[in-house]
């Protein structure tokens, strides 16, 4: 036995990293069908009341960088109405339901190209209300991290076009104040914000709601 | 006089005969498992939730239950109206979403002989995402032929594309022949508006 496994010593050594790589070799589908389909990986965590640098790889048609922004959430609270553009306050008076708005402030370089933001609360239970620009059939900003109008730049979509203004140039700071949906009665105990939907990094801020 | 000891070349291939047999019986013995239990379609199966009109489905993802079924020749949309030489069923869903939104639901309606309707943006339906734990309304209008209205079922599935081992409700909405001739006789419009919070009202509204 011990002649076979002198003779076979090379080969032996070969398959642990063989298997390994015949794994890895398909574990792209693992990433792609698995991975990214969820918020999994903290990308920053911070408090209600600081200042939270988030930072993620970004690439476009003009190649990769870095999305990197400040932010803090500076309130949250429940209120009795939503502003629209056109309508003016519109009362959120569905049974069962009531809104909290998110105080957020910002700042970035204002070529940091940030659309495509999302945003959730979760509860302390870890069910999670996501932010919905039509919620309530009220036209607020489309994304809870931009002024609409203000956003920016987009990002290149052909290799030969440079970034764009989605709509006007973005400030170095500025703040926005989107409004969620939520069941009566629950108690909001954190801000989530994310880019690259579904995932897998996120921003965690912990919040103490007033009002 | 002694026997000579087998040859060292004749061990070696005995071994090795022994072991191709081994592995031949290993073979066959799988198949032979695989044979008299088939998986068929088992681990890629959904588990699909039973239920009436009015019950309340549970599933992973939502509560979801039905509470009407109505039917009519012509919807009143946002974009004026949508008329069919066929029926429009129009049926009326309390979605309760556990835990995230529901964002794309598959709504579908079965008939008896297994053939598959689904709503469209003609009516106007549009699932807007219900948020986590309040009751969505939701109305989904399907197109239909005239007369193939007993026995259907809806089918509601927690995407659009993948659902295998996840939950999926079929919902029997209860239409036996009788209820089916009531069905092709109601012509009053129905209204049709994205789903929401807030109640459905009564199906038909004056055109």
């Amino acid at each position: 036995m011990t002649g076979w496994l002198r003779r076979n010593r090379w080969g032996l050594l070969v398959v642990p990293i063989a298997a390994a790589a015949l794994v890895a070799g398909n574990a792209q589908r693992l990433h792609d069908y698995w991975w990214v389909k969820e918020l999994r990986v903290v990308g920053a965590s911070g408090q209600q009341g600081s200042w939270v640098h988030y930072s993620e790889p970004f690439s476009d048609a003009l190649g990769a960088s870095r999305l990197a922004v400040d932010l803090e959430v500076v309130d949250v609270r429940t209120v009795g109405s939503i502003s629209d553009p056109i309508r003016g306050e519109v009362k959120v008076d569905t049974d069962g339901a009531m809104a909290y708005a998110v105080k957020l402030r910002f700042r970035a370089d204002p070529k940091t190209v940030l659309i495509g933001c999302r945003m959730a609360l979760l509860d302390a239970a870890g069910n999670r209300y996501d932010f919905d620009h039509q919620a309530l059939g009220v036209a607020q900003d489309l994304y809870p991290c931009l002024q609409d109008g203000a956003e920016g730049y987009g990002n290149s979509i052909r290799v030969d076009t440079p970034r764009a203004y989605v709509d006007g140039p973005r400030p170095a700071t500025w703040t926005t104040r989107p409004v969620v949906i939520v069941p009566a009665g629950v108690r909001i105990t954190e801000v989530r914000l994310w880019w690259d939907d579904p995932g897998p990094r996120y921003c965690r801020v912990s919040v103490t709601p007033a009002g | 006089m002694p026997r000579p000891p087998t040859s060292r070349p004749v061990r070696l291939w005995a071994i090795r005969g022994a072991l191709g047999i081994a592995v031949l019986a290993a073979l066959g013995l799988g198949r032979v498992i695989s044979d008299a239990w088939p998986t068929g379609d088992s681990p890629e199966a959904s588990f699909v939730r039973h239920g009436q009109v009015g019950d309340t489905v549970r599933l992973r993802y939502a509560d979801v239950s039905v509470d009407r079924v109505a039917a009519t020749g012509s919807l009143a949309t946002v974009a004026g109206g949508a008329r069919t030489s066929g029926i429009w069923l129009v049926v009326d869903l309390t979605v309760v979403a556990r835990q995230r939104p529901l964002a794309a639901p598959r709504i579908t309606i079965t008939d008896a002989s297994g053939r598959i309707f689904s709503p469209d943006n003609r009516s106007g339906y549009l699932f807007t995402p219900a948020q986590t734990g309040i009751p969505w309304h939701v109305r989904v209008p399907v197109e239909m032929p005239q007369g193939d209205l007993v026995g259907l079922v809806l089918r509601l599935t927690g995407n659009t594309e993948d659902n295998r081992r996840d939950d999926v409700a079929s919902i029997d909405l209860g239409i036996d022949r009788s209820a089916a001739e009531r069905l092709e006789q109601e012509h009053a419009a129905v209204e049709v508006r994205q789903g929401g919070p807030d109640p459905l009202t009564a199906a038909g509204v004056s055109s």
